[in-house]
């Protein structure tokens, strides 16, 4: 489902954030992305997203070559994607469910269809009943569920998340990963970006650790890395 | 949650999806409510920019009504407009009697009266002319055959009588043609200059609502960046990223364009009375209603094409851009 050869990102200062990177991520995978912050996990993550492109090597996403995408044809790309943040970046002016529902209106789904979907996600995450809330009046945790909610209501193919349990205490990043669990077993590929070791080894699922821009072959500092792909 | 079926090759269209015209008009309308709810929520400075873009309409727009009422004092006249037409020296009685019969079809033509050479002598020579004149040009006769016209109604303001006269002047078989109201020509004269000023006016004026909405635009852009990136995320197109901004620019344009209509009819009736004055002058009126309609219409679309056109630049500036640019 995804593949990189031999990549290479160089920002305009000079800074090379990915220094050859090779790595295949098959169809279906829950893939953990590890790494000291400034490894280059997040730009990982955006070369997949095409929120940039790679200096040199080639990312392929669903056996499309993304240096040869067309700018017209990016946000239709896009759209196979969901992508859950941080710091969740939803929209503070706007309802739990109208952030929920930005993916569906973008791509023109009816107002029935639209609310249908909207209400199967934010069951799933448990939100139901905070539909009508603001961002602000829920708790870090619950907003982060909210921003997966939106990022899985458009069933993409591909699921990034880029610390998604970087503010969270241990027992609700639990609950997060098992969640990105269920997504995985219908089918849903994840990347999940994380320097939480403790959370990335009790996952029990491969990890491609980064650092300083260059997988890194060896035992991660406390990590043990299971063999082979973790097919669910 | 039932994941999509996760093929090799995900599916990647490059045109837009044909949206149900039923969705396709929801989306537009939500759009067009919540620009306006947008621009209710800095109310001042909202208010400030459609000020702005009524007094650049109104200003033009009044100057529109005002020279469209000067240019139709001809017809309103007491005395219609009439234009004398001086056939060329070969022009026999037979010639200007099918000339003059021409004429007379003519809807614009009231009446035509033919004046033969002997009677134009006569008339000179009974208003004092000179008889020893006419014995140094050989004793004959200068004056040519003469076709007075009058025009009919509506076709006797300055502007028609304008143009049957340069159509007449074209024809062989005229000499000349002549205003019998020299003010006239002084006149059509006076608005084409004022046409042309307006003209400019207008010009720049328009200019200068595609700034003024293309700024408030461009503000509006940056305050929501966030919002434009997360968008693009998730799939959206830049049309769909514009379309709210386009509706603000509709809305600046067309709310503008409505207080400018307000503006000309307050001027209009201050400026009624001193200008009733001076066209009474002239034997003319001052008519204001039927120039209501066009101009409402003119300055609406006016408005609403310039608020467009200054959000679409503003829009677009910010989106094309490279991938890895933006977000």
């Amino acid at each position: 489902m995804i593949q990189f050869l031999n990549v290479i990102k160089r920002y305009a200062n000079g800074n090379e954030a990915l220094k050859g990177i090779s790595l295949e991520i098959g169809d279906g995978e829950f893939v953990f992305v590890t790494g000291h912050s400034g490894a280059g996990k997040s730009t990982l993550l955006r070369l997949v997203a095409l929120l940039e492109q790679a200096t040199s090597g080639q990312v392929l996403v669903g056996g499309h070559n993304l240096s040869s995408i067309k700018r017209a044809q990016v946000p239709y790309f896009r759209r196979n994607i969901g992508v859950v943040f941080q710091d969740h970046r939803l929209l503070a002016d706007r309802s739990i469910f109208d952030n929920v529902a930005l993916p569906l209106v973008i791509e023109g789904y009816s107002r029935h269809e639209t609310a249908r979907r909207v209400r199967a996600a934010l069951d799933k995450v448990g939100l139901l009943k905070q539909e009508r809330a603001r961002p602000v009046e829920l708790s870090g945790g619950e907003q982060q569920r909210v921003g997966i909610a939106r990022a899985v209501v458009h069933r993409p193919a591909i699921l990034l998340a880029d610390e998604p349990t970087g503010n969270l205490d241990p027992l609700l990043s639990r609950e997060i990963v098992d969640l990105f669990s269920e997504f995985n077993q219908v089918g849903m590929t994840i990347v999940l970006a994380s320097h939480d070791i403790a959370l990335v080894r009790r996952s029990g699922r491969r990890a491609v650790i980064l650092r300083e821009g260059e997988m890194w072959q060896g035992e991660f500092p406390g990590l043990a890395q299971p063999q082979g792909p973790a097919t669910e | 949650m039932t994941g999509r079926k996760a093929s090799a090759k995900l599916d990647l269209r490059t045109r837009a999806v044909a949206l149900a015209p039923r969705v396709w008009l929801g989306r537009e309308l939500q759009a067009l409510v919540s620009a306006l709810g947008h621009l209710s929520k800095t109310p001042l400075s909202s208010c400030m920019t459609i000020a702005v873009i009524a007094i650049a309409l109104a200003l033009p727009a009044t100057l529109y009504v005002f020279l469209e009422n000067v240019a139709r004092i001809g017809g309103v006249s007491e005395s219609p407009a009439g234009l004398s037409v001086f056939l060329a020296p070969d022009a026999g009685s037979r010639g200007a009697a099918r000339f003059a019969r021409e004429l007379q079809a003519r809807r614009e033509v009231e009446t035509v009266l033919i004046l033969s050479p002997n009677e134009a002598l006569a008339d000179y020579l009974a208003l004092g002319g000179e008889p020893g004149t006419l014995d140094s040009l050989g004793g004959q006769n200068p004056f040519p055959w003469v076709l007075a016209l009058e025009l009919r109604g509506a076709h006797g303001n300055a502007e028609a009588a304008a143009d049957l006269a340069a159509e007449l002047n074209a024809d062989p078989a005229v000499e000349r043609v002549v205003f019998d109201q020299a003010w006239m020509q002084r006149l059509l004269a006076v608005m084409a200059l004022a046409r042309r000023g307006a003209g400019v006016l207008a010009v720049l004026l328009g200019v200068g609502v595609v700034l003024v909405v293309g700024n408030t635009i461009r503000l509006e852009v940056q305050a929501r960046t966030d919002e434009i990136a997360i968008l693009r995320l998730f799939g959206a197109t830049n049309s769909f990223v514009r379309r709210p901004f386009l509706w603000a620019g509709l809305w600046y344009g067309g709310l503008g364009g409505l207080l400018a209509l307000g503006i000309v009819v307050v001027e209009l009736e201050i400026l009624k009375e001193p200008v009733e004055a001076l066209i009474s002058e002239y034997g003319g009126r001052f008519v204001l209603s039927s120039m209501l309609v066009q101009t409402a219409a003119g300055v609406l679309v006016a408005g609403l094409s310039l608020g467009w056109v200054g959000a679409w630049l503003a829009a677009s500036r910010y989106l094309y851009r490279k991938i890895g640019e933006m977000e």
